[in-house]
């Protein structure tokens, strides 16, 4: 039996609530103590329940903790007060459960279940005896008579007091009639994720005094829980300034969605959008962001992208001017300006943009960060807190985390992959790893075979050390288990080789007509993602016309779209690697894959796959054209045959450090020497190849290397 | 010049293939046909907004960029930002063009295409420091008979300004322009990609009045196809 879950939000009464936990975190019972969870929202202001337990043994309890008035009380008052409490306690949240359909009785007024109300207090008041007032001692006896819970009500009644109904899936899919459709799949896999699980219940309500560190892979809900803390946050403290920020622009609209829904969820009213705010890291020159909002305050001229990109190069623009703003503000009397941060997408960002934070932040830097350890694969350890925030003048980092029993915790993991069926995150990751590119090739790997028990995954066969044989699988915890209901493997992956682009083309728009014509998938549940950037715009322009012979919309987000909008209703989206970041879709198509499979960078080539693919919820098809391609397919299959687990010889630390150098990314510089060095080679080649050169005139020993290779 | 609607369709459509095979172009937008009084029909870009008036801009600035680029109004955008409209009145009776504007328009910012990943090209317009905003001179080539007058040659090109009209041969073609614009501002695409070569004739008149040929124009008897 699991031990009770207990969620840390804001704690009205923090020394009654170390007694609380005190006494019921040793309880074998299946449920949730919340601790100043839920919010409610009051005639004129919203107010929270000190803790609220949900558990199968006794089903809802709240646990009013706010009695220092009540003490104060004349004798024969006491009683009175308590009552009124417990009354206005049991009254909201019966307001709130009675709206769910599943939770309440036949008559449809009552609920299925009591709602109990016990004040807890740390000494017994004289004279006062209540069956429901409890003090430390006596709070087990009280508990023990309380009915259990109809297990078919704990599901719907977690979703109730999470208020996750801004997870319910945005489409309804009416449409669905053929329960063996496309569509009746991702209907089913959409209506799974209502309820957070536990540790995203932890990261969403837990807001520990000081800095607080979400990891977890893509898909496992960051973005989510951000929001949703956010909204809570603001429920919460009005008044305070919170700033939820991001990397990919077209999040904003995104956070901007699901936190009025979660606001409104729990207070029935708007945000106030001036304290909370959702601001893009920089900003633009038509809308503010987080550098821009600082350095407004510091007095300075905040810098456009069109500006930094001219002194710092457009890839390190931003490190560039968050760098000198964060100098020029250590040298001010800067006041911080935020309470509380917000960071989706942190390993996008340049550690001078969280030192910029840490600066705009007041104490205790309550600062939030989303991370995903495996956006880049080649380099999967996360930045150590000093290199983030930076050290203090004794040289310790400026930001320490700690998850201490009984506290909020300061570092969450999100164990949990939802997005991705299991089998397509393990392609993914084979692929973008290259562990099937054979004789003893990768394409990069993981430097400490420990990570990837991190990232969920377990070893079968072989040992998971450097230099050994491995056989890994997804851990069946650690991927959500709904995904084996409605799809296979074979199903849900596959992959094209073309003799030529325009057959691809061809190919992907039958496709698409094929699916959104029989298979009751909509058009806007596709994304085209096109992992060759610079060649983005050519690309989407001949699918475009094909799939317009076809009467099918299409967009190029940023491009024939506007670059905040993804999705729109009756088109396909398509759009470079850049911009599929951050999005998903049910079905993916990648495009031209082979570019992922040739010349220099093949490290970061290979990074671009597996954002790819994993964009896709269910199904992904990987096109490509040519030989390239071929050679891709056959990884695959490899992978595929391996029943979708990665077998493989694990590098050794040479090895490992060998990738490293060879595939790291080449500056333009060493790639225009290497490319100038293929053409004398070619030429050379030629001259021999021609006859107008002999072999016996060539150096002897580059006669002899070249003899070697000839073999 | 004679041409019908389809012929225009034909020949603009050939022209955004050969700048997509060329990896020439960003964007575009499809062909609309606007009805005109006088039984003639206009063949223009598609799009939701309302052209601004040449008027608006008697000489060129970067805000007229931003108004074309903002409200769609090009056939063609290509890879460098710059925007190519391409413009024709018909007498649909007669399939007789009447009027036509054809315009180069270039982008006053310059940028890698990986950089528009980061900020779209408004925005580097409107943050590049002004010294590095570069100045080119859009290339705008008119044919108006009807507003021909005294120092304004019925077929002419503009160059930036409104009131600079460099009287002209003879009015284009829209693949003819194409290939003048290539052939002179992308020379490396010209020297790499033949499809531009060709160009149709609908057999356009010699515009020229008495005062062009005193005081000089521009002339092009060209073939159709150049080796």
């Amino acid at each position: 039996m699991a031990r009770l879950d207990i969620v840390f939000g804001k704690k009205t009464n923090p020394v009654a609530v170390e007694l609380l936990v005190s006494v019921l975190i040793e309880q074998e019972w299946n449920g949730t103590l919340y601790v100043g969870y839920p919010v409610f929202a009051s005639e004129d202001n919203s107010s929270v329940t000190d803790a609220l337990l949900t558990c199968q043994e006794h089903g809802v309890v709240i646990f009013d903790l706010t009695t220092e008035n009540i003490i104060e009380l004349e004798e024969g008052a006491i009683e009175s007060a308590i009552s009124y409490r417990q009354r206005e306690l049991r009254r909201k949240l019966n307001s709130r459960l009675v709206a769910y359909e599943d939770l309440v009785q036949e008559d449809g007024i009552s609920l299925g279940f009591p709602i109990n109300v016990i004040t807890f207090i740390p000494q017994p008041i004289p004279n006062v005896e209540l069956a429901t007032l409890a003090t430390p001692d006596s709070l087990l006896d009280r508990l023990q008579p309380l009915p259990p819970l109809n297990p078919h009500y704990v599901k719907p009644l977690n979703a109730a007091v999470q208020k996750t109904a801004a997870l319910k899936p945005k489409k309804k899919r009416l449409n669905v009639r053929n329960t063996d459709s496309m569509g009746a799949a991702i209907k089913h896999l959409e209506s799974q994720i209502a309820n957070l699980d536990r540790w995203q219940k932890n990261a969403a309500i837990e807001s520990p005094e000081g800095p607080q560190r979400i990891r977890g892979l893509a898909g496992s809900g960051k973005t989510i829980i951000l929001a949703m803390k956010a909204a809570y946050l603001h429920a919460n403290d009005p008044e305070a300034k919170i700033v939820v920020t991001f990397n990919t622009r077209s999040l904003y609209q995104q956070f901007k969605n699901l936190i009025r829904r979660f606001y409104f969820d729990q207070v029935s009213d708007d945000p106030n959008w001036d304290k909370l705010q959702i601001l893009h890291a920089w900003g633009s020159e038509s809308s503010a962001g987080v550098y821009s909002t600082i350095s407004a305050q510091a007095g300075t001229t905040p810098i456009p992208f069109g500006a930094a990109r001219y002194r710092f190069g457009y890839t390190d623009a931003f490190k560039g001017v968050c760098t000198e703003l964060v100098s020029h503000i250590k040298k001010l009397e800067f006041k911080p300006v935020f309470d509380y941060v917000l960071v989706d997408e942190a390993q996008d960002f340049p550690a001078a943009f969280f030192q910029l934070i840490y600066l705009a932040t007041k104490a205790p830097k309550k600062i939030v960060w989303a991370y995903d350890e495996l956006q880049n694969l080649g380099d999967s350890t996360m930045p150590t807190l000093d290199e983030l925030f930076g050290v203090g003048d004794d040289g310790n980092p400026v930001v320490e985390i700690n998850n201490i029993d009984g506290q909020p915790k300061q570092d969450i993991l999100l164990p949990v992959c939802y997005r991705n069926p299991p089998w397509l995150l393990t392609l993914a990751l084979g692929l973008g790893l290259g562990i099937k590119l054979g004789n003893g090739k990768f394409a990069q790997m993981f430097r400490d075979p420990d990570f990837w028990r991190e990232i969920g995954y377990e070893c079968t066969h072989g040992q998971l050390e450097l230099g050994k044989h491995v056989r890994l699988k997804r851990s069946a915890d650690r991927s959500a288990p709904f995904f084996g209901d409605v799809l296979t493997p074979a199903q849900s992956v596959s992959w094209h080789v073309f003799g030529d682009f325009p057959s691809q083309a061809e190919w992907i728009a039958n496709d698409i007509q094929k699916v959104t014509t029989t298979q009751e998938l909509d058009l806007s549940d596709i994304l085209i993602v096109i992992p060759d950037s610079l060649g983005a715009s050519k690309i989407g322009i001949a699918i475009t016309a094909q799939l317009s012979q076809r009467n099918i919309n299409s967009h190029l987000i940023g491009v024939t779209g506007s670059r905040d909008v993804v999705f729109v209703d009756d088109s396909v989206a398509m759009c470079s690697i850049y911009r599929a970041k951050g999005n998903e879709a049910p079905l993916v198509y990648v495009v031209s894959s082979e570019f992922c499979n040739a010349g220099f960078d093949l490290s970061k080539k290979r990074n671009i796959l597996f954002t790819a693919l994993t964009r896709a919820k269910a199904w992904v098809r990987i096109c490509g054209v040519g030989t390239s391609m071929q050679t891709l397919a056959s990884e695959m299959a490899a992978i595929a045959n391996d029943n979708f687990e990665l077998d493989f010889n694990y590098p050794t630390q040479k090895q490992i450090e060998q990738l490293r150098s060879a595939y790291k990314e080449r500056t333009s510089k060493e790639k225009r020497n290497v490319q100038k060095e293929i053409k004398s080679a070619q030429k050379l080649l030629q001259r021999l190849a021609d006859g107008e050169l002999d072999l016996g005139e060539l150096p002897e020993d580059l006669a002899d290397l070249l003899r070697k290779a000839l073999k | 010049m004679k041409a019908s609607i389809t012929d225009l369709r034909n020949s603009i459509d050939r022209v955004r293939i050969n700048l997509h095979d060329a990896g020439l172009l960003y964007d575009w937008n499809d062909c609309s046909v606007v009805r005109l009084s006088n039984r003639r029909n206009r063949i223009t870009w598609a799009t939701s907004s309302v052209r601004p008036e040449v008027s608006s801009f008697p000489i060129s600035n970067v805000g007229e960029y931003l108004a074309y680029l903002e409200g769609r109004h090009y056939q063609f955008q290509l890879n460098d930002g710059s925007l190519i409209q391409l413009s024709y009145d018909i007498d649909f009776k007669k399939d007789e063009i009447k009027q036509s504007r054809l315009v180069w328009y270039p982008c006053p910012v310059q940028f890698s295409l990986e950089e528009l990943e980061y900020a779209p090209i408004k925005e580097l317009v409107l943050s590049t420091p002004t010294e590095c905003i570069v100045c080119r001179a859009p290339i705008r080539l008119d044919f108006s008979p009807d507003q021909a007058a005294h120092n304004h040659s019925s077929t002419h090109i503009h160059l930036g300004m409104e009131e600079f009209r460099l009287p002209v041969h003879r009015a284009m073609e829209p693949s003819r322009f194409i290939r003048f614009i290539i052939r002179t501002i992308y020379p490396t695409i010209w020297d790499n990609f033949k499809v531009f070569r060709t160009a149709e004739n609908w057999a356009a008149q010699d515009n020229l009045n008495e005062d062009d040929r005193i005081c000089g124009f521009l002339g092009w008897h060209l073939p159709v196809a150049i080796p």
